[in-house]
């Protein structure tokens, strides 16, 4: 086996931030659903580690707190925070956010994808990367990267519900 | 014979059939005493002795073929069995001999010298794997069948029949002859002295491993690789001789590339492990647990890191048992382990922690010495490092270890809730030694309100674990734990540990009953009011807060007083506070949520009590006291011209439960407490006698009575025939055999039948229509049953409805209403006329008044029912669904056909009911019929049809792949505009077109749906932008799963 990045990253519960609970407005035919951040969250929460078999909420790498959402806006913005400050997996993480969100939102919203100010020594130029619709439509094209994000996305559906043995 | 026997001689080899007509006709001759066996074999003599090999195997051929179906007492088996291990030499006839000595060894008169002689003719003339399968299976058929019968005898040779053997199955490689070959050494290294040949064994053993066989695609045996390798294990792990060559080679396996070489390494070590015995392991232990730590710590599957786990466990119990001086390397081994468990475990939070907490747990449970040796070694330094903890992530990770550690106390030591395992009860689980300890810890983790919740919720499962060890808690102390989960229940905001605590005491209820009718019953039934002081609300903040409280406390009470002496004391009380709350009315309104809940409280408890005997009791308590309150506020007033004297007992919704209380009971009653109560309900309701004891109103109770009891009469007031409702409850739920205390059935039903069509209250109406149907449905006499069924329904009922111009609108839509509801009746025993019924039904489709109606009343027909099903006793024939649908689909389809396009959709909609209700093979067979009518209900827009058809394909689609490939290009198009709000799409259609587009990657093939990949990965984006969440959730889920639907991976 290839020497981990992190081989005994923290894990995190994942309880504190719940599954939604379904209410009787989001069953009532009539209202209208904004899309808000605990939305996006649950997109994102449960997307795979690269490294770990453990989602990026049990690592804290996403927080509700750092999903920002205006539906009337048409904005999104996350910041994640990667493990450790020279996790060389930031880029490939902040990708698979990218990716899914592309597949998920509406195409009306822009999205913006940052690392947490001071949690990454390549902040700026990880940043960059996955802000940049041309770079990451590159990265799309080479099968191999994209057959790894596919991977880290097959558990997304899960939306924290991915429970492991207590 | 002579001329059957040269007949035979010159057929060709592929003349099955009338090879088969000589041999029977052989047979035949030798069976009736026209020949016999020694004939043939004197006829057979000069092909038996003939140059050429092949006709000497022909020969041989018809000779065992006649065996096979010869009554034994034709011949002497000495002479035939001779005969046959002589010619063994043969090589050209073995298949042949083999096949006739296959036959032989069935017969009784098969002795142990016939097999001693067959076993050594085998071994020393025939070289078993130079033959085809077929042969080689005769062999190790002989062999299986004589070890078996004749064992003692074979045992006489002892080496040599081990050596034999080992010759014979050595190169064997088809599954089915492996699988008998495996059973067999088995059993040989079991019953045979094997210490000279153990290599041998061995080595014609362990070359199979590890098995590697893949089943052909059609799978023609039926053997799979899990029972080679189950077989392959049972032989390895037979005796501990092999215990020398296998460890080095199972080590070796262990660090495999293969993940299939190294979880079967893994479950034959632990399956050897407690076989070969500790010496044998001892020298491997090192590296052993430098692997299987691996394999745990860097488990990327479940499955390999608990058979690791597993692995450990036995390897321990191995060391564990056995004379005092392998202590020491018990200690040791476990030295090892805890060392570098706890070294990983000085940061509990960190990742590591959890599989070094599960190693320690597989550790402990192995065996009592090594539970000790565990809990000495980690115990005091992970309770004195959770003490000096303040990191709330860091306390967790303790709690999860020592959780681990009461697992395996309960595994090892056993538990309360299921007392029948096989567990040494000598033994006390050293856990004890740390009670307080644990008890001070996981309570103060719970109670620390402001703490993390995760943290909290790990005390609270922590204690409830502990309250089932075996021998752990005494009574006053689990009464101290409960208390805390009252506690947690009542007075907690965090739903989540209100849920678990909950949870907990529930179970806990099961196996602890005493103590929960001690300590928690009578203080959740303080919680509920029962004065007016306690219900005294100035505000509506007021008025929530109390309805919440009732309701957590009612709901609580529902997952805990199922026991009988629980629910024997919440019965009384919960009357209590209802006789407060009913007597108390107000305009308010929470009476009646309060009187709602109690009720609602009681039939949910009821219906958990499915298996306890002691709710027939309650059929003259709680029974009478709810009929009486439910009766008397009908008597005093006619409430439509006068409101001043109400009750929660005129609410239509107090007396749906009420009647749902009164069913569960009735069904829970013998035939003849059924009998009696139903007397006393036709005297109440149908005789309207209020002076019954049974009832027990109090004469002054009864002075205020302003009018008579007469709930099933049209006149009466709605208040009054709503009560029916409660006689509907009892009589539909009795059984078919209580007799009804009418002196006229027949007069009583065509009565009610009657009632249902003038009466002008609706629920009175489909009370009673109900209440005719379950008393036609279970009315056992033929005649009268025909007469009723010939005249009064297909009859007089009939002309209601169909003679258009006498009747009025109103009259023919409730005549059919009744008449589905008997017409339904009749399905359900497969009754003949049942069936004109319905086309009598089918044939209003097309009416304008009644079509929309008519349809609809499929659900009835076959839908579910809460009178007219298993447990209230209804007479059900099997297969009446499948009977009602193949009467029914011709009918829809030819109808569909024929008619215009409005009354097309009456047909479509019949159609999703009975979709809907029938089993799904049954749908299957009519499938390719029903698919245009299906596609064309999504046209439609029938927000309702469109929903359960969709459903529909949803259903099928993992069945009916192939229909559904051969569609895909019409139905993909209807599906996406379902997914769009456009009128008609109600939420639950768009939803329901996501799912169904979403799975269909899963069973209709790459290639089919490719073309449309695009086209639907760009509509769903209007989906992702739906104004409801549920909605955009599903339409993320479906949009998600085509993106990853790439089709076959190159590499592959």
């Amino acid at each position: 086996m290839p020497e981990l990045i992190n081989a005994n990253p923290t894990i995190y519960a994942t309880s504190k931030n719940s599954l939604r609970v379904i209410t009787a407005d989001d069953e009532n035919e009539d209202i209208e659903d904004m899309i808000d951040s605990r939305e996006v969250f649950d997109l994102i929460r449960s997307i795979s580690d690269p490294e770990h078999p453990l989602t990026l909420e049990e690592l804290n790498v996403t927080q509700l707190e750092h999903v920002t959402v205006d539906d009337n806006n048409d904005s999104v913005v996350i910041e994640f925070t990667p493990t450790i400050p020279h996790c060389s997996m930031a880029t490939l993480i902040g990708l698979c956010i990218r990716v899914r969100l592309l597949r998920s939102l509406p195409e009306r919203f822009k999205v913006d994808i940052n690392v947490r100010k001071g949690t990454h020594q390549s902040e700026q130029a990880v940043n960059k990367q996955l802000n940049d619709k041309e770079r990451v439509a590159a990265a799309l094209e080479n099968a191999h990267l994209l057959e790894v994000v596919n991977q880290c996305l097959t558990t997304a559906y899960a939306r924290g519900t991915i429970k492991r043995h207590q | 014979m002579e001329r059957l026997v040269r007949n035979y001689m010159i057929t060709s080899n592929d003349a099955t059939e009338e090879v088969k007509a000589i041999v029977s006709e052989i047979v035949y001759s030798i069976k009736s005493g026209q020949s016999t066996l020694i004939i043939l074999v004197q006829i057979l003599g000069e092909f038996l002795k003939n140059e050429d090999p092949t006709i000497r195997a022909k020969g041989t051929g018809l000779l065992s073929a006649v065996l096979a179906d010869c009554p034994q007492e034709q011949f002497t088996i000495n002479v035939l069995v001779d005969f046959y291990c002589e010619r063994l030499s043969d090589t050209a006839s073995v298949p042949e001999l083999l096949q006739g000595i296959a036959s032989l060894i069935q017969f009784n008169t098969f002795n142990d010298e016939n097999a001693l002689k067959v076993a050594k003719s085998i071994f020393a003339s025939v070289n078993v794997q130079s033959f085809q399968q077929t042969s080689r299976h005769y062999v190790f058929q002989i062999f299986d069948r004589m070890l078996k019968d004749h064992l003692t005898a074979l045992k006489q040779m002892g080496q040599d029949f081990v050596v034999g053997f080992i010759q014979a199955m050595d190169g064997e490689k088809d599954p089915r002859n492996l699988l008998l070959a495996f059973s067999l050494i088995k059993l040989i290294i079991h019953e045979f002295d094997i210490s000279q040949r153990v290599e041998l064994l061995f080595e014609v053993t362990f070359c199979y491993f590890p098995i590697t066989f893949k089943p052909p695609p059609d799978d023609p045996y039926g053997i799979t690789a899990d029972d080679l390798k189950i077989a392959l294990r049972e032989c390895l792990s037979a005796t501990p001789y092999f215990a020398e060559f296998a460890m080095p080679l199972l080590l070796e396996k262990l660090t495999s590339s293969s993940g299939n070489a190294k979880k079967d390494s893994m479950e034959t070590l632990a399956a050897c492990a407690p076989v070969y015995g500790a010496n044998s392991i001892v020298p491997y232990l090192e590296p052993l647990w430098e692997y299987l730590k691996d394999e745990i710590i860097n488990a990327t599957d479940d499955s390999f890191e608990n058979i690791a786990l597993e692995t450990i466990k036995n390897i321990v119990a191995t060391l564990s048992s056995g004379i005092i001086d392998r202590m020491d390397h018990l200690q040791q081994f476990l030295k090892t382990i805890v060392t570098e468990c706890m070294e990983n475990l000085k940061e509990p939070e960190l990742k590591l922690a959890k599989p070094c907490g599960r190693i320690l747990m597989y550790c402990a449970m192995a065996s009592d010495p090594s539970f000790n040796i565990v809990t000495l070694a980690t115990l005091r330094v992970l309770i004195q490092q959770y003490k000096e903890s303040e990191l709330a992530t860091r306390k967790k990770g303790i709690l999860d270890v020592l959780r681990e550690l009461i697992t395996a106390s309960k595994n090892l030591y056993g538990s309360i809730d299921k007392p029948s395992q096989n567990i040494d009860t000598d033994f006390v689980t050293p856990l004890s030694n740390y009670k307080y300890d644990y008890m001070e810890i996981f309570s103060s983790a719970l109670l620390n309100q402001n703490e993390y919740n995760e943290l909290r919720l790990c005390g609270l499962r922590g204690l409830y674990e502990m309250i089932l060890l075996r021998q752990f808690f005494n009574d006053d102390e689990i009464g101290v734990i409960l208390q805390y989960f009252n506690r947690a229940i009542l007075e907690e905001t965090e739903q989540e540990i209100v849920d678990e605590a909950l949870k907990f005491l529930a179970n806990i209820a099961k196996c602890k009953s005493e103590i929960v009718l001690e300590v928690t019953l009578p203080v959740f039934l303080d919680n509920l009011p029962c004065n007016e002081d306690e219900m005294k609300i100035d505000n509506i903040h007021g008025t929530n807060l109390m309805k919440a409280n009732f309701v957590k406390t009612l709901d609580a009470l529902s997952e805990l007083a199922i026991e009988p002496i629980l629910f024997e004391a919440y019965v009384p009380q919960i009357l209590k506070k209802l006789d407060f709350a009913s007597s108390n009315f107000s305009t308010a309104g929470i009476d009646l949520e309060y009187s709602e809940s109690l009720l609602h409280s009681l039939h949910s408890l009821l219906l958990k009590k499915t298996n306890h005997s002691d709710i027939s009791r309650y059929v003259d308590t709680l029974v009478p006291h709810l009929l009486t309150k439910s009766i008397g506020p009908s008597l005093y007033d006619k409430p439509e011209v006068n409101n001043t004297i109400q009750s929660v007992f005129c609410e239509e919704k107090i007396i749906k439960i009420v009647a749902g209380i009164i069913s569960v009971i009735t069904k829970n009653l013998n035939v003849s407490e059924q009998s009696i109560f139903i007397s006393h309900i036709f005297e109440i309701f149908v005789k309207g006698n209020l002076n019954l004891n049974y009832l027990g109103f109090s004469d002054q109770e009864k002075s205020l009575f302003m009018t008579t009891f007469n709930p099933l009469s049209v006149e009466s007031s709605f208040q009054q025939q709503n009560l029916s409702l409660l006689f509907t409850a009892a009589v539909g739920s009795c059984r078919n055999e209580v007799p009804y205390p009418v002196p006229n059935i027949s007069e009583f039903l065509s009565n009610i039948v009657r009632i249902t069509l003038y009466t002008k209250n609706e629920l009175h109406q489909r009370s009673l229509a109900q209440l005719a149907a379950s008393i036609l449905n279970k009315w056992n006499q033929e005649n009268e049953l025909k007469q009723f069924v010939e005249t009064k329904i297909l009859g007089e009922l009939r002309n209601h409805f169909t003679s258009s111009s006498t009747e009025n609108e109103i009259i023919r839509q409730i005549s059919l209403d009744t008449f589905i509801w008997l017409t339904k009746a009749l399905i359900l025993r497969t009754y003949p006329l049942g069936y004109e019924c319905v086309s009598q039904i089918t044939s209003q489709f097309s009416d304008p008044i009644l079509g929309k109606r008519a349809s609809e009343g499929f659900e009835v027909l076959i839908g579910e029912s809460d009178f007219l099903n298993k447990a209230s006793f209804a007479v059900i024939r099997i297969l009446y669904k499948q009977k009602f649908f193949n009467y029914c689909m011709p009918i829809l389809a030819e109808g569909f056909k024929m008619s215009s396009d409005e009354v097309k959709h009456n047909y479509l909609i019949a159609l999703s009911h009975l979709l809907r209700n029938i089993p799904k093979q049954v749908l299957l067979s009519e499938l390719p019929s029903l698919f245009p009518l299906l596609i064309h209900s999504l046209s439609l827009p029938d927000a309702e049809l469109k929903s359960s058809t969709i459903d529909t394909f949803y259903i099928i689609s993992g069945d009916a792949s192939r229909i559904i490939s051969e569609h895909v290009s019409s139905l993909v198009p209807l599906l996406l505009s379902s997914t769009k709000p456009d009128k008609g799409n109600t939420m639950q259609v768009r939803i329901s077109a996501l799912q169904c587009l979403g799975i269909l990657p899963d069973h209709v093939s790459f290639d089919v749906l490719f073309p449309f990949k695009s086209k639907i990965l760009r509509e769903l984006s209007t989906a992702l932008d739906d104004k409801k969440r549920l909605v955009r959730k599903q339409a993320v889920d479906c949009r998600s799963k085509w993106f990853l639907f790439t089709g076959p991976r190159a590499d592959n």
